[in-house]
């Protein structure tokens, strides 16, 4: 099989040059990044990360000079020397020879990262946190998983900590869980809680603020058409007052009122919030996506609810007798005195 | 059931008096015998059949044999009572769609509670003429009018005595609520004229209101108001149309009406002379209408071409629209999205809540939790059984729902509680400021009479100026306002519990009909 080297010469390379490519090439295209390549790589440049990326879209059948020189053609022999030899000094990069020709893999960035002097129990635990990916691992399922016990792992976990190759993130879901995830990996959506959360706290007041400016978004197209309404037909003039998610998302960001950029699926939430206010009627498009617009209530305020018994909090203990009566009652007397009409 | 009683009471006294409340406020308890009234009252016997005959008379009460006809006994009808204070409402529905005479004609048998159509017209007709005693009155206006009103069903016809040779009468069975007795305007005319004084042959077909006509009515009002709100004016009409001809077709509290063809609608218009936007846009409108959430509309089942109305829909979504906002009101918007989520989820847990509705953890459980304290909404515990989920673990489900039923008989119970507050509270204010109302009732007279002495205005205005210390203006003048503004709240508390008991009738039907 391959035979691993540490690194290579220019010489070796324009040998290689000269040999023939036995490796079967293939078409390179952009290959959607892997979860892993997700972890910004730093202190690499931009012409090696390209070649790493072009690496890691192979994954294990690895990749020969000639395909990294096909790509890259802007890339001299010496530049690719320096480069996968950069690499290979970081660890991302594996050299193997395959039949005589040298071929270049990506290595795991986990791997990567593991460090000489990590014990058996460490390696377990690093495994396991490893699998668990990026959401994460709570504690005691680490101890169910790997029966340690639960000081050895905890001085475990600090050292993989202290060496940088495990972290510990709190999850929105339940405050002091504790998860542990690889170092250089995103914390999932549902740990992080997405774009409503900021160090686990829910951003109540941006949701709102949010909540406002869509409704704000959607009445305003319904009142900018309110004057030429009658030269559609109704149902076309439904359609003129309704918008997509896409839409609205498009309004939100050029408001600029976010830091975080948000994703459509964001409005949909949001928007699905003033469905349930009864702000807004959805409608089901033909695509299957719904288109938003604002409406009326069917009702204006009833009557129960502008006197102060509608509301009042003590309806419950009211009678004729006893404390709560309406005879006496403050609600009903502040209310009489008010001068203004609140009918 | 204390609410409705103690409401009940309250209406009765405000409307017929002392004797007849209390009689009313026996029978609230349940149903009682002549005897058994008049020893709980320690009334007069006269005095109690006197107020029997007047809670009879305007349909609030009843009487039926027990004991194989020995004896009878007396049943109070709460919600024939609170008709009462609806009674303002009919008389504005009723000037409105047929004019004044005809308020006059209602006004009349509210007053007797029942009465004959010729009595109705000389009533009606000595009061214009007392009214306006220039003015010839016009009879044969009214018993057109008069006719019309039976013609519409706006009044029903009381059953006649067969026999009443026992304790009890015995009603003829008949079929015939709306058939029209005997009648001759001319004699009318001549009793008007008071020139003749001959009993009128249908003198003894006596009628009363018929409630059910008055609330249809109303009831198309909220509609019509509802869609006219949601859409516009022009989707207004059409809703008035289609519920004009869905009464063509359908008993009008039917939940769902027979199918309408769209080519009716249009000749209706055409017929009404419409050929505006509505005409040439119909089908897109009734398109708009029946994809609307509400669902007041949708397509026959016999075809496109035909629509029905869906008014157990209608009336479901104008009531959840009520709830929504007596929700908001009391607690907020975000306890009124939870109580939205919650009723179009059927069942849901906790967590599912405060995902949808983009709340914090913890805010989101105080408003279910507070929701779930006024009972606007309901806990259901579903126990995993221990033998399934493993030893030890024994997990619960708790889901959250909304039964409709009850919270809408909740609000239905604080609407009388309000209406009950209302109504003692002006009596409160009343008797707190009657020695000031009395001296103004005083001073008013006073003036009156120095009018009809012929007095100037002025003179008048002058000399009475004096009477009332300024102090005792201002607190006229707020005693006033109170009393405006109870009785204006008073009108809008029965609008509220108008729309609840539609949603309680059309949910009673069908458990009827599944039954």
């Amino acid at each position: 099989m391959s035979k691993r080297k540490a690194s290579i010469s220019v010489e070796e390379l324009t040998n290689g040059d000269e040999s023939p490519t036995i490796i079967k090439q293939e078409p390179v295209t952009p290959v959607k990044q892997e979860p892993f390549a997700k972890a910004p790589i730093v202190g690499l440049n931009e012409d090696a990360e390209k070649v790493l990326n072009l690496l890691q879209s192979h994954g294990t059948a690895g990749v020969s000079d000639d395909v990294i020189a096909k790509c890259y053609p802007e890339l001299g022999p010496q530049d690719r020397v320096a480069i996968i030899n950069k690499l290979v000094a970081a660890g991302k990069v594996g050299i193997f020879n395959q039949k005589g020709v040298l071929v270049y893999k990506a290595k795991d960035p986990a791997e990567g990262t593991q460090i000489k002097g990590s014990n058996v129990e460490e390696k377990t635990v690093f495994t396991i946190v490893k699998e668990a990916g990026n959401k994460g691992i709570w504690i005691r399922d680490i101890r169910l998983k790997s029966n340690l016990i639960q000081t050895q792992l905890n001085k475990v976990l600090k050292s993989l900590e202290g060496k940088k190759m495990i972290k510990a993130v709190n999850s929105v879901a339940a405050g002091k869980k504790k998860l542990y995830m690889l170092y250089d990996l995103e914390p999932d959506r549902s740990i992080t809680g997405g774009a409503w959360y900021s160090d686990q706290d829910f951003e109540s007041e941006f949701v709102d603020i949010l909540n406002q400016q869509c409704l704000r978004f959607l009445v305003m197209k319904k009142e900018q058409l309110a004057d030429k309404i009658y030269d559609y037909g109704p149902l076309e003039a439904q359609t003129l007052v309704s918008a997509t998610a896409q839409e609205v998302l498009k309004f939100i960001s050029e408001l600029g009122i976010s830091k975080v950029n948000l994703a459509e699926e964001d409005i949909k939430v949001i928007l699905e919030t003033l469905f349930y206010d009864g702000k807004i009627e959805k409608t089901l498009l033909a695509d299957g996506t719904y288109s938003y617009r604002a409406v009326e209530m069917l009702l204006p305020p009833p009557g129960f609810v502008k006197m102060p018994c509608g509301v009042c909090p003590v309806i419950r203990k009211c009678s004729s007798v006893g404390l709560v009566k309406p005879k006496t009652c403050e609600y009903l007397t502040d209310w009489l005195k008010k001068e203004s009409e609140i009918f | 059931m204390t609410e409705l009683r103690n409401l009940c009471v309250k209406i009765l006294k405000e409307f017929f008096g002392d004797v007849p409340s209390q009689i009313g406020s026996e029978l609230s308890w349940g149903p009682k015998t002549l005897p058994l009234i008049k020893s709980a009252l320690k009334l007069p016997l006269a005095k109690v059949k006197e107020g029997l005959v007047v809670l009879i008379s305007n349909g609030v009460a009843k009487f039926e044999a027990i004991k194989e006809g020995l004896a009878v006994q007396y049943i109070l009808l709460p919600e024939r009572v609170l008709t009462l204070s609806r009674i303002p409402r009919y008389l504005a529905t009723i000037e409105n769609k047929l004019g004044y005479e005809s308020k006059l004609l209602i006004e009349e048998v509210v007053k007797h509670g029942t009465i004959s159509i010729s009595q109705m017209i000389i009533k009606v007709a000595a009061r214009c003429q007392a009214e306006n005693p220039e003015e010839e009155v016009k009879v044969s206006k009214l018993y057109d009018d008069a006719v019309k009103l039976v013609f519409k069903e706006y009044l029903i016809r009381m059953p006649a005595v067969e026999d009443c040779s026992g304790n009890v009468p015995i009603f003829a069975n008949t079929e015939e609520n709306f058939k029209l007795p005997e009648l001759n305007a001319k004699n009318i005319r001549a009793v008007v004229k008071g020139e003749s004084s001959a009993k009128l042959p249908d003198h003894n077909v006596v009628w009363r209101l018929n409630h059910r006509r008055f609330d249809q009515d109303l009831r198309d009002e909220v509609m019509i108001s509802a869609i006219t709100k949601r859409f516009d004016a022009y989707a207004g009409k059409l809703m008035e149309i289609l519920l004009k001809l869905m009464y063509e077709r359908t008993s009008p509290w039917q939940s769902v009406s027979n199918p309408i063809p769209i080519t009716l609608i249009k000749d209706t218009l055409v017929k009404a002379r419409v050929k505006n936007y509505l005409y040439a846009n119909i089908q897109q409108y009734l398109k708009v209408m029946e994809n609307d959430s509400s669902r007041f509309l949708s397509t026959s089942i016999e075809g496109p071409n035909n629509i029905t109305v869906n008014v157990k829909h209608a009336v479901e979504s104008i009531t959840h629209t009520l709830l929504d906002h007596i929700v908001a009101h009391r607690f907020g918007d975000k306890p009124r999205r939870i109580f939205r989520i919650i009723r179009s989820k059927k069942y849901c847990e906790q967590e599912q809540i405060q995902k949808i509705a983009m709340v914090p953890d913890k805010e989101a459980k105080k408003y279910t939790y507070k929701l779930l304290e006024e009972n606007f909404i309901q806990l259901t515990q579903l126990s995993r059984p221990a033998a399934t989920s493993g030893p030890g673990i024994n997990k619960v489900f708790y889901l959250f729902h909304v039964n409709l039923d009850a919270v809408v008989q909740m609000v239905i119970h604080q609407c009388y509680q309000a209406l009950g507050n209302a109504m003692s509270r002006r009596d409160h204010e009343r008797s707190e400021n009657a020695r000031l109302i009395e001296k103004k009732n005083r001073i008013d007279s006073f003036a009156k009479s120095l009018k009809e002495q012929g007095q100037s205005e002025n003179e008048i205005k002058e000399m009475l100026e004096d009477l009332m210390t300024p102090p005792e203006k201002t607190l006229l003048e707020n005693v006033n306002s109170v009393f405006e503004k109870l009785s204006l709240a008073e009108e809008q508390l029965d609008d509220t519990l108008f729309i609840l008991q539609l949603f309680q009738h059309f949910q009673r039907d069908a458990i009827k009909n599944e039954s």
